[in-house]
C-alpha cells in the first residue's frame, strides 16, 4: 500500500509544484508591495481618515468589512484579501480538476488506482497532495506578513483563512471531477462555482440585510475570521471542516462509478452535427465555444454585481461631501460618481479579459502536447489557417464577451435605480480591451516556444502586471517599471479619454509578438 | 508529379543532442506498398512524422510528389493513421471522420460509407466511447475515404481484430491498385509479406537495408518435408539446413529444387510436402544488431 498511495502522492506533486511555486512567488511579491503601500498613503493616521470610506456598501462588496486600518497588515488583508484568496481558489480548483479529472481522462489514473488498496486511497492521496499545496500557499503567506513585522496572531488567522479557501475550492474541484467529465467540463463548473460562492459574499457585503449570506461562502467565512480586525478564530473550524466534508463526499462518489465515467456524462452517441466541421474556422469556434460561453456567464454575474452596487455609492456620495473629498485624497475621486465607479470596474474587467485571452489561446499548446493536432495537421491543414482560426475566434470571442459584460454591468446599474447611459459600461470594456492583441501576440509566442508553460508563466505575467499597475504609481516606481505594465496604460474611460498613443503601441507590440509567434509556430515541432 | 512518391535525402532529426534518424534516404513510388520495419526506437514514427511536416528535419530533407514536405501541396496529398488516436473526445466518429476529410478538402463519401460498414464502425458513438481498436478504425476510415496520393501508416494495425485486419489489407491492395503510394511501418511481419513488394528496414536511426520481398523469397529459399528412406542429402546442390524429422528429413533449398528432385528420383519417398520458408527468420536477423548479417 506504501508503495501505491506514496507514488500518486508524488506525482499529483510534480503536477502541481510548478503553478504552486509561481503562486508562492506572486503571494510574496504583492503582499511585500502592498505592506510597502501603507507607509506610503501615510501609515496609520492616513487610513483614520479613510474610515467612513470602510462603511460605503460598494466598498465592502468589493473588499469586504473593516472596522480600521491600523497597520500595514490590516491594509493588505482587506484590499487585497479576498483577490488574493480568489486566486488561490481558482488555482485550487484547477488544479484539483487537472490532478484528478485530467488523469482519467488521459489515462494515468488507471496505473495509479490498480494497486492493491485501490482507488480510495489514491484519490485520498490527491487530495491530501492537493491540500498540501494549500498549506504551502498560507504558510508562504504567513510568512511573508510576520517577516514584513505584522502581528503573528493575525497573520495565522489571515493564512489559515486563505488555506481553508485553498481547501474548499481543491474539494469542489475534486468532487467536480467525480461528477463530470472531460476535464474542460469539470473545471468551468468548479470555476463557476467559485465564482458564485465570491459574488455570493459580495452580496452579503452589500447589504446589512444579506448579511447572513456570509455564512455561505468560503470567502465569507475568511471575513468573518476577522484577521488584523475583530479576531474570531471560531471561523477556522468550518474552513477547515467544509473542505472535509466536500472532499469526502467526493470520495465517496468514486466509489460505485467506473474510473474513466463520472456521474454525468453526455451520452456516448449522438447525431452528427457537421455544420461546424467543414473548416478550421468553424472548428477552432466549436472547440472554444462552451469555454467561451462559461466565461461570459461567470464574468457577466460579476458585472451585474458590481454594477447593482452603483447606486449604493453614488446615494452615499450625494449625502456625505466629505466622503467625496476623501475618495478624491485617496485617488478614487472619480468614484464618486456611477461613471467613475463603473470606469473602476471595467479596468478590473481587463485583468480578468486577459487571463481569459490566455486561456483561448493556450488552448493550441494543450491540444498540440495532448496529440490532437496530429491527425489534423496531418490531412492537409495549415499550420497557418489553424493560427489564424484561433486568433479570429479569440478576438470575436474577447469583443463578443467584453459587450455583453458591459451589457450585463449596464443591467445591474439599471435595476438598482441609478440612471446611466449603456454607452457608459460599454465604452469602459472597449477600452479595457485595449491590451488583449498584446497579450494574444505573447501567449502566442509561447504557445509556439515552451508550450508545455505557456498557462502558467502568462498567468505569472499577467499577476505581475496588474500589480504594477495597481500600487506601482502609490509607492512611486520608476516610470520603467510601471511602463513595464500593459494594464498601466488601461485609463479610467469613460471618465478620462483612451490613451490613443498608448493603444496603438500596445497593438503594434502585440501585432510584433504574434508575428514572431506565428514564424516560431510554422518551424515548431508538433506533438507529445 | 515527377519522380517519386516519397523521396527523402539523407533525412536526420535529432531530439536535444540524440539522434533519431540518421541519414535517411528512401524512395516509395506510386502504386508502390513500401513496409518500414525496425525495432522499438528505431526511428520509424520519427521518419512517418517528419513526411507529415509535423516535425521538422534537423537536416536533409524529404519531398512528397516532388513537393517539399510541409508545403502545401504536399500537404495536400497525404494522409496518415497513427498507432494511438489521439482527438477531441467528445466528437463522434462520424464527425472526426468529416472534420479529417474537409480539413483535407476531398473525401469520397461513398468508399466512407463502404469503408464504415466493412470495418464494422458505429460511427455516432463518441471518441471517448470508443476501443483502442474501433479509434484506429476512425483514422483508417479517413485516410483511406481521402483517396490521398500517399498514405503514411505507422501500425495502423496495432488494435485492430485479425476480421478487421483482413479489411484492411483489402484497403492496402485497393489504395495500390488505384496508384496510390503506402508507406506501412508496422510491427506484424506476415502483414508486411503480404502487403509489401519492397522493405526498408531501420535499426538506431539508420536504414540497414532496402530489399524486394521477392529477393528477400528467394534467399530464404523452400522447405521441403520428405518422408520415407531418402538417406543422406547434405551433398545436393542447393540444400541446406537438414534437419531430421520422425519419419523422414527437413531440408531448405535455394536456388532450382531440380538436383533435389533428381536426387529424390532414386530414393524410395512416401510423400513430400513443399512451402515456402518464412521471411521471419530474415527479418529477425536484422533486428539484433549482434546477429546482424551486416549493410
Ligand atoms: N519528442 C521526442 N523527444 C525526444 N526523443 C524522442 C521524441 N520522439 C522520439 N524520440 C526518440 O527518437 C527515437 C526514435 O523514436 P520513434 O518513435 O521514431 O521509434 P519507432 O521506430 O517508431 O519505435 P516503435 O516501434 O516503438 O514505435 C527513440 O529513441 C525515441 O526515444
Ligand atoms: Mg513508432
Amino acid at each position: 500500500m506504501r508503495r501505491t498511495t506514496t507514488s500518486v502522492h508524488a506525482l499529483v506533486w510534480r503536477q502541481i509544484r510548478l503553478s504552486t511555486l509561481v503562486l508562492s512567488a506572486l503571494l510574496v511579491l504583492i503582499i511585500s508591495v502592498g505592506l510597502a503601500s501603507f507607509g506610503a498613503s501615510g501609515g496609520a493616521k492616513g487610513m483614520l481618515s479613510m474610515r467612513v470610506l470602510l462603511t460605503n456598501p460598494a466598498i465592502t462588496a468589493l473588499y469586504g468589512h473593516a472596522r480600521s486600518l491600523p497597520t500595514a497588515g490590516s491594509l493588505v488583508a482587506w484590499k487585497m484579501g479576498m483577490y488574493l484568496a480568489l486566486a488561490v481558489a481558482v488555482w485550487a480548483a484547477l488544479m484539483a480538476t487537472r490532478v484528478t479529472r485530467g488523469g482519467e481522462d488521459d489515462g494515468t489514473w488507471d496505473l495509479l488506482v490498480i494497486g492493491r488498496e485501490g482507488r480510495q486511497p489514491a484519490l485520498a492521496m490527491a487530495t491530501l497532495a492537493l491540500g498540501e499545496g494549500g498549506l504551502v500557499l498560507g504558510l508562504v503567506t504567513l510568512l511573508s506578513l510576520v517577516i514584513g513585522g505584522q502581528s503573528f496572531v493575525d497573520s495565522l488567522l489571515y493564512a489559515t483563512g486563505l488555506t481553508g479557501v485553498a481547501w474548499s475550492a481543491a474539494a469542489i474541484g475534486v468532487t467536480a471531477s467525480q461528477l463530470l467529465a472531460p476535464r474542460r467540463s469539470a473545471s468551468q463548473v468548479a470555476l463557476g462555482t467559485v465564482i458564485v460562492l465570491f459574488v455570493l459574499r459580495m452580496i452579503a457585503d452589500a447589504s446589512n440585510a444579506n448579511g447572513w449570506l456570509r455564512w455561505t461562502s468560503p470567502f465569507g467565512w475568511l471575513e468573518n475570521t476577522g484577521a488584523f480586525q475583530h479576531r474570531a478564530a471560531v471561523w477556522c473550524v468550518p474552513l477547515v471542516l467544509g473542505p472535509c466534508v466536500v472532499a469526502a463526499f467526493g470520495w465517496s462518489l468514486q466509489r460505485d462509478r467506473d474510473i474513466g465515467s463520472a456521474w454525468w456524462t453526455r451520452a456516448d452517441r449522438s447525431a452528427p452535427r457537421t455544420s461546424l466541421l467543414r473548416s478550421t474556422w468553424g472548428f477552432a469556434w466549436r472547440e472554444r465555444r462552451s469555454t467561451v460561453f462559461g466565461w461570459a456567464l461567470g464574468l457577466g454575474l460579476w458585472g451585474l454585481t458590481v454594477g447593482y452596487l452603483t447606486n449604493a455609492l453614488v446615494v452615499f456620495c450625494h449625502s456625505d461631501h466629505a466622503f467625496v473629498k476623501l475618495l478624491d485624497h485617496w485617488g478614487y475621486g472619480s468614484m464618486a460618481n456611477g461613471k467613475g465607479f463603473i470606469a473602476e470596474v471595467c479596468v478590473l474587467m481587463s485583468v480578468a479579459m486577459g487571463f481569459f485571452v490566455v486561456t483561448l489561446m493556450t488552448m493550441v499548446a494543450s491540444d498540440s502536447l495532448l496529440g490532437r493536432l496530429d491527425l489534423p495537421f496531418s490531412f492537409g491543414t495549415g499550420r497557418t489557417e489553424w493560427l489564424a482560426s484561433t486568433a479570429l475566434v479569440t478576438v470575436v470571442s474577447v469583443i463578443g464577451v467584453g459587450l455583453f459584460c458591459g451589457l450585463a454591468t449596464w443591467c445591474g446599474v439599471v435595476v438598482s435605480g441609478t440612471s446611466m447611459s449603456v454607452a457608459t459600461p460599454i465604452e469602459g470594456m472597449l477600452n479595457a480591451l485595449s491590451p488583449m492583441l498584446l497579450i494574444a501576440g505573447a501567449s502566442l509566442l509561447l504557445v509556439a516556444t515552451l508550450p508545455r508553460f505557456a498557462y502558467v508563466v502568462m498567468a505569472a505575467l499577467l499577476g505581475v502586471s496588474y500589480l504594477i499597475a495597481a500600487l506601482g504609481p502609490t509607492l512611486n516606481w520608476p516610470q520603467p517599471v510601471l511602463d513595464s505594465s500593459v494594464f498601466h496604460f488601461v485609463r479610467l474611460v469613460p471618465t478620462e479619454p483612451t490613451n490613443w498613443s498608448a493603444t496603438i503601441v500596445l497593438c503594434a507590440v502585440g501585432l510584433g509578438l504574434a508575428t514572431v509567434g506565428y514564424l516560431r509556430f510554422l518551424r515548431a515541432d508538433i506533438g507529445r | 508529379m515527377t519522380g517519386h512518391a516519397i523521396e527523402t535525402t539523407n533525412l536526420t532529426k535529432s531530439f536535444s543532442g540524440a539522434v533519431a534518424v540518421d541519414r535517411l534516404n528512401l524512395t516509395v513510388d506510386a502504386g508502390e506498398v513500401v513496409g518500414f520495419l525496425g525495432p522499438n526506437g528505431a526511428g520509424k514514427s520519427t521518419t512517418l512524422r517528419m513526411l507529415l511536416g509535423l516535425l521538422r528535419p534537423t537536416s536533409g530533407s524529404a519531398a512528397i510528389l516532388g513537393h517539399a514536405t510541409g508545403s502545401d501541396f504536399a500537404r495536400g496529398h497525404v494522409a496518415y493513421v497513427p498507432g494511438d488516436i489521439a482527438l477531441w473526445p467528445q466528437l463522434t466518429g462520424s464527425e472526426a471522420i468529416s472534420l479529417l476529410g474537409s480539413l483535407h478538402g476531398s473525401l469520397d463519401e461513398k468508399y466512407r460509407d463502404e469503408l464504415i460498414a466493412q470495418f464494422d464502425l458505429d460511427p455516432d458513438k463518441r471518441i471517448r466511447a470508443y476501443s483502442k481498436g474501433n479509434r484506429q478504425k476512425v483514422a483508417l476510415i479517413a485516410a483511406f475515404a481521402t483517396r490521398a496520393d500517399v498514405l503514411l501508416l505507422d501500425e495502423p494495425t496495432s488494435g485492430l481484430d485479425p476480421l478487421m485486419g483482413r479489411a484492411f489489407r483489402d484497403c492496402v491492395i485497393e489504395a495500390q491498385q488505384r496508384g496510390q503510394a503506402l508507406l506501412l511501418s508496422s510491427h506484424m511481419l506476415s502483414e508486411i509479406e503480404h502487403l509489401c513488394a519492397r522493405v526498408a528496414m531501420i535499426r538506431s536511426g539508420k536504414l540497414i537495408k532496402v530489399a524486394d520481398i521477392a529477393e528477400l523469397r528467394s534467399r530464404a529459399g523452400m522447405e521441403f518435408e520428405i518422408s520415407g528412406e531418402v538417406g543422406d542429402l547434405t551433398g545436393v546442390a542447393g540444400v541446406s539446413d537438414v534437419s531430421a524429422l520422425p519419419d523422414g528429413v527437413r531440408v531448405r533449398v535455394t536456388g532450382s529444387p531440380g538436383p533435389l528432385l533428381e536426387a529424390l528420383a532414386r530414393r524410395n519417398v512416401t510423400s513430400l510436402r513443399t512451402r515456402e520458408a518464412s521471411l521471419e527468420e530474415i527479418f529477425l536477423s536484422y533486428y539484433d544488431e549482434s546477429t546482424s548479417p551486416g549493410s
